[in-house]
């Protein structure tokens, strides 16, 4: 294989690697440097459009036989999480003028590329390392709450129980099938092994700690609330989208089987039920969208009841639709003095009288993530559940849409609130008080997660035939 | 099989023995008249100051994170260096970026003053 | 010569040491930085035991890596610690408390 058609098939990982390497050496030799943002929007940006170009094209390598490799629909899943990292970064400039922000988040793409493409055991380990480590960090920076380093350090314990755990499990499918290719997963699902069916559940735990699924979901709405908001945005949408192609390389193209089945129906049944009970009770934005993303978990989950190729496409377009939603919602949300204050539900009321496109804005994100048509998170829903019921589970697909219309209730209490009338004058002040209008960068953003949003709504099939599969 | 074992077993008997011995001697036969001046913690014969549990200063834990970091390159230096001669430049050269973005970080924790005591 | 089952146990053993110890420490954050780390030593006395059992050396590199993420994972939550440290002045597992969970 030539060196070209290795560079090629690296090619989004290779911008990135190169817009790492620039920001740190920038960090290096230009003391207090103001470029940290624009050359990592520009590496995201151009690793974004090189993978959506190389998914175009139909391209696909090995350039690492057994441990990596490309294909149309990888490349179109990096496509994915590395557009939906172009809003979290406009969102970043006001808040993170500089530092290592930029530098983490850098490699924190990175490693969800790697896992994209893994094909063994040990690169999906490094990639979903890559990708995890430095969310630590960047759950700290949020230095003006004291809160956030206690945060960081509960997401630091359980995930790193969760790589022990996953690593466990592999440990044991390495001794089964004595090999670290991913295939060992795929086979050891259908098999009857006590060793091989252990190796599973291992595996398959720890992906719901770190994707946040009940029982395991303790440390999301900590981390959430604590990182500041550019931080929830990437957690939520990129960090459970890598977790989530990471479970998508593992299963491949195998069917779940019984006994598996009931637990991958049933925890996730659990997530959406308790996250949508748990949500009502929520008073701040981002555990409340902690407690949304818990039962986001649940529904992605579900998908892979369904049959190997309708799974991939199902989980992609979930990923899309439910990732440029919270990115928005977080994008209009207004800016405030302070950062605790900015989160209050109740500084929501009357937002309308205020700021409209803004309310516009959060009412548009709340209703697709309800699942309501002809928003892009009803179609994405509905993929999901068609899956299910065309596997033949349809109890479990009518349990899961009843534990989904619980969430309605409190997204649309936020959209009660945004369109209430004005509080009184008292009031009124006291919850605009340092509330600015978004900047314009926030504004782009609003923008940049707007427009796909709309053209996966009026064209989905496009999309869906798009993302391969 | 196990025969092979029975000498670590009596070696392990005897050591324990060696060690526990004298100390359960000197507690069963030595003569005990303790008075508070003996009782007293001392420092060489002065009085003793500053906490015997005073905790480790940060930074020592600073220049722990460095160590871990770095002493780890030595297990990937060790089996490269056994097998160089049979995976040619590709595996040399492989080695040289792998240390080349090793060596950027350590730049910029230097950069940074993580190296500086005070 | 000692058979595979006795690494597993010995592997098993460990690893719910660990585990054990994250869930039971009330004390000290450090121990739950220490606990995860002898999850991890105790995964690769498995990859050991099974490379060494297969004749195949893939699970020994596997190791290494391990390893090298393992004090990544650690090095950073020593940050963290410290950070902690400084805002709060303890680093109690019991006075952790400002967030719900």
């Amino acid at each position: 294989m030539s060196a070209e058609t290795v560079l090629t098939a690296l090619l989004p990982e290779v911008l990135l690697l190169a817009g790492l390497l620039l920001l740190i050496g920038l960090e290096i030799a230009v003391p207090r440097h103001r470029g940290a943002f624009a050359v990592s929007l520009l590496a995201v940006a151009a690793a974004a459009a090189a993978a959506a170009w190389l998914s175009a094209g139909g391209s696909s390598a090995a350039p690492f036989p057994g441990h990596y490799s490309v294909g149309p629909d990888t490349f179109a899943a990096k496509a994915v999480v590395l557009a939906l990292a172009v809003p979290v970064l406009l969102l970043a400039r006001g808040e993170f003028p500089g530092g290592p922000f930029y530098p983490l988040l850098v490699s924190s793409l990175l490693g969800v590329c790697l896992v994209v493409s893994a094909d063994s055991f040990l690169t999906l380990f490094l990639g979903v390392e890559l990708m995890s480590i430095p969310v630590y960090v960047l759950v700290v920076l949020a230095f003006q709450r004291e809160e956030s380093a206690e945060a960081a350090l509960k997401y630091l314990v359980l995930s790193g129980t969760a790589s022990a755990t996953f690593l466990l499990g592999v440990s044991l499918l390495y001794g089964g099938s004595g090999s670290l290719a991913l295939s060992a997963f795929s086979t050891a699902l259908g098999s009857r092994d006590v060793l091989a069916t252990a190796g599973v559940v291992l595996v398959l735990s720890a992906f719901f700690l770190k994707a946040a699924v009940v029982p395991f979901h303790t440390w999301a709405p900590d981390a959430y609330e604590a990182a500041s908001v550019p931080v929830t945005a990437y957690m939520a949408a990129v960090v459970k989208a890598g977790v989530l192609f990471a479970v998508l390389r593992l299963f491949a193209l195998a069917p779940a089987e019984r006994p598996l089945v009931d637990l991958l129906a049933l925890l996730p049944l659990a997530s959406m039920v308790w996250g949508n009970l748990a949500a009502m009770r929520q008073d701040g934005l981002r555990r409340l969208i902690a407690y949304s993303s818990i039962a986001h978990a649940g529904y992605l989950f579900y998908a892979f009841l369904g049959d190997g190729p309708g799974r991939f496409q199902a989980v992609t377009f979930y990923l899309l639709a439910y990732g440029l939603m919270n990115v928005l919602v977080l994008a209009a949300l207004p800016p405030a003095g302070d950062d605790v204050a900015r989160d209050r539900l109740e500084r929501l009321k009357g937002l309308f009288q205020r700021q409209p496109y803004a309310a516009w804005m959060i009412a548009v994100a709340m209703l697709s993530l309800a699942g309501i048509p002809p928003f892009p998170g009803f179609v994405a829903k509905f993929l999901v559940f068609k899956n299910v019921v065309a596997a033949g589970y349809p109890v479990y697909a009518v349990l899961g849409l009843v534990g989904s219309y619980l969430g309605l209730y409190f997204y649309l209490r936020v959209i009660q609130y945004l369109f209430m009338a004005p509080p009184p004058p008292a009031e009124e002040a006291s919850a605009a008080e340092g509330e600015g209008a978004p900047s314009r960068l926030a504004l782009a953003a609003t923008v940049l997660c707007l427009l796909p949003a709309i053209l996966i709504a009026l064209f989905p099939g496009w999309v869906i035939d798009r993302l391969g599969g | 099989m196990l025969d092979n074992y029975l000498p670590v077993l009596v070696f392990i008997l005897v050591g324990i023995l060696f060690g526990v011995g004298p100390l359960v001697a000197g507690f069963v036969i030595g003569p005990r008249r303790p008075y508070d001046e003996k009782l007293s913690p001392y420092e060489c014969g002065f009085e003793p100051f500053g906490d015997a549990r005073a905790p480790f200063d940060v930074r020592y834990y600073l220049v722990a994170i460095l160590f871990i970091l770095f002493d780890l390159e030595i297990a990937f230096l060790f089996p490269w260096a056994v097998v160089l001669d049979q995976i040619g430049l590709a595996g040399f050269l492989a080695m040289m970026v792998f240390l080349a973005i090793l060596v950027v970080g350590f730049v910029y924790e230097w950069k940074k003053g993580a190296l500086e005591w005070e | 010569m000692v058979p595979l089952t006795h690494y597993l146990v010995l592997g098993a053993v460990l690893f719910v040491l660990g585990l054990a110890g994250i869930f039971l420490n009330r004390k000290n954050v450090l121990i739950l930085l220490m606990s995860i780390e002898l999850m991890l030593l105790a995964v690769n006395t498995n990859f050991v035991a099974f490379s060494h059992f297969l004749g195949d050396t893939a699970g020994q590199v596997f190791v290494f890596f391990v390893l090298t993420v393992a004090a990544a994972e650690s090095a950073i939550g020593l940050a963290i610690l410290v950070v902690l440290f400084r805002s709060r002045h303890t680093i109690d597992v019991q006075d952790l408390d400002r967030l719900k969970g």
